[in-house]
């Protein structure tokens, strides 16, 4: 989102300034990746409550905005890792196998994302909502750029097969 | 148009719709540190941005409320503690605690926040445990436990909103004669939870613990490299003294100095090992504080007491006393001018053994022996509790 390319950019330097500006961000940043209300709270205050020790490092290297969503990112993983074991996981009801009516794209693509491994899932939102460059993406969530376009195109792929099946079954 | 328009479009349109979904409720923030930038109060600072309230608290919610000195080992500073012949450093402005330990007032099954007033002041803030054996219950109304607390055994019983950073100097667990069974909370390990890291190292009968808040990554590693063996402790004490017999006489020798000569005493505790004593924690008088020790000591009544011969179980001896090693001056614990051992913890035979002849213990002489950790008084006589316990 272009503005927030600009707030980011003026983002206060100061600890509590940065959080009054951009805590919103980051809430709507950890809700994209996680899909869960709560676990995005809890995520951003972890990232936060990490970030608060580093600050003024941070701050000197302009590398706030990466950290905290690497840090975000990170602890999505971490907690599907965990659930991945704790939890059976119900199957995503195949595209086109609901007896409901037929969703849009954007409905597909939400429910889509609740599939996507986690890593993958913050590619396309750093991709599509933040709108982070592919080497950005890697910074974020330290890989190579290359590393960061096949997350971003695997997800684009599989968004693709499921709009196609749900064409098949209209 | 490229070849994922679609899809592109797809997504951007899911998240453009999804992201008012987010939550827009408060994001409260607790200071690691222990005292806050200017812009930020001790109470509560509100800044409403865009719906988005910021809380900076500094007491009880759903995560602890860790008070860090400096988590940067260059801007830290530091002191060394220890016990028997190890000692190693520790954050200067973390103090020698008692640890909670009791277990079975901890609830289980609630979602209420622990009220941190229940826990003991020392504990509602980065702490040293020096020595063993001296755990309490003073979880009196006790914490509760979260239904979202699950780390491992390993971090112990208390809730973790109630966790603080700590560093544990400790004689290595042993086990029963029938058993080799080690508890979790003193097996070595290292084990992180929710950005906690906890440390566990044993080495020549010693355990060093390390329990570091997020962010504070580094510190065990500090902590367990300053690992040294030592002659003579930080404080001025040896690392082991020879029991002590039974009988309570004078030793030989020239009496202390008058008091203003005295510029500090060394307060070392030991525990019986057989024929020798460890030491199992000490403390540093010094000034003022060390003078006016001695002059309490030399101004008791002459002989032992407080005494009930008469409760005493043929086969008793004494398993904990203290040594007290005065010095000219706190610059300098090498040589001290002459050694006094102090009973405490028997029927018989209590009261303070040196220089200054055999005499009681009493208020002015025995409690700013056991004022704080990790010289503490847990148990005993009750005419030794009501002249030395402090509070």
């Amino acid at each position: 989102m272009p503005g927030d390319v600009v707030a980011r950019a003026t983002a206060p330097t100061d600890f509590s300034g940065y959080v009054a500006a951009r805590a919103r961000s980051l809430q709507v940043f950890a809700y994209l990746v996680t899909g869960d209300r709560s676990e995005a709270a809890d995520l951003v205050q972890d990232a936060l409550e990490r970030a608060w020790p580093r600050w003024d490092r941070l701050v000197a290297r302009g590398d706030v905005e990466a950290y905290l969503r690497r840090s975000i990112a990170n602890g999505s993983i971490s907690r599907w890792r965990k659930l991945r074991r704790v939890v059976p996981v119900a199957e995503p009801v195949a595209a086109g196998t609901s007896a409901a009516a037929p969703v849009g794209d954007a409905d597909a693509a939400w429910q889509l994302c609740s599939t996507l491994p986690p890593t993958q899932r913050a590619a396309v939102v750093l991709r599509f909502y933040e709108d982070l460059s592919y080497a950005e993406i890697g910074t974020v969530l330290d890989c190579a750029e290359a590393t960061a376009r096949s997350h971003v195109h695997r997800a684009l792929t599989s968004l693709r097969e499921r709009l196609a099946e749900g064409a098949d079954d209209e | 148009m490229n070849d994922h328009d679609r899809e592109e479009a797809a997504f951007r349109n899911a998240f453009r719709t999804q992201a008012p979904q987010a939550p827009t409720g408060d994001v409260v923030l607790r200071p690691r540190r222990r005292w806050l930038p200017a812009v930020v109060v001790a109470a509560a600072v509100l800044a409403v941005v865009a719906g988005t309230t910021v809380l900076l608290e500094d007491d009880a919610g759903k995560s602890p409320t860790a008070a860090a000195d400096s988590p940067t080992g260059q801007e830290r500073e530091w002191r060394w503690v220890g016990i028997q012949d190890v000692e190693v450093r520790v954050p200067a402005g973390w103090d020698a605690a008692l640890e909670v330990t009791r277990a079975d007032c901890l609830e289980a099954g609630t979602d209420d926040p622990p009220d941190l007033s229940l826990m003991p002041a020392d504990l509602r803030r980065p702490y040293v445990v020096i020595g063993s054996v001296f755990q309490v219950s003073t979880l009196q109304g006790c914490g509760r436990r979260t239904t979202d607390h699950d780390p491992d055994p390993a971090f112990g019983e208390v809730p973790f909103p109630l966790w603080q950073p700590y560093v544990k100097v400790e004689t290595a667990w042993k086990s029963p004669e029938d058993t080799d069974e080690v508890p979790p909370t003193s097996q070595d390990t290292v084990k992180t939870f929710r950005g906690w890291k906890l440390t566990r190292a044993t080495e020549d009968g010693v355990q060093i613990s390390v329990l570091s808040a997020p962010g504070d990554d580094d510190l065990a590693a500090q902590v367990l490299a300053s690992r040294r063996t030592v002659t003579t402790t930080v404080d001025g004490c040896t690392p082991t003294v020879t029991t002590p017999s039974d009988k309570r006489t004078a030793p030989d020798g020239a009496p202390w100095p008058a008091a203003d000569s005295i510029g500090a005493v060394a307060i070392c505790d030991y525990l019986s090992e057989g024929k020798t004593g460890g030491l199992n924690g000490s403390r540093l008088l010094t000034g003022e504080a060390a003078r006016e020790l001695i002059t309490a000591i030399q101004d008791a009544p002459r002989g032992t007491g407080p005494d009930h011969p008469e409760n005493c179980l043929p086969e008793y001896s004494h398993g904990r006393w203290l040594v007290l090693r005065p010095f000219a001056s706190q610059d300098d614990l090498t040589g001290s001018l002459g050694d006094a051992q102090v009973f405490f913890d028997g029927c018989a035979g209590n009261g303070i053994v040196g220089p200054a002849g055999v005499r009681e213990l009493t208020r002015g002489n025995c409690q700013p022996l056991f004022a704080r950790p990790p010289v503490s008084l847990m148990s005993g006589d009750g005419a030794v509790f009501n002249r030395c316990f402090a509070g």
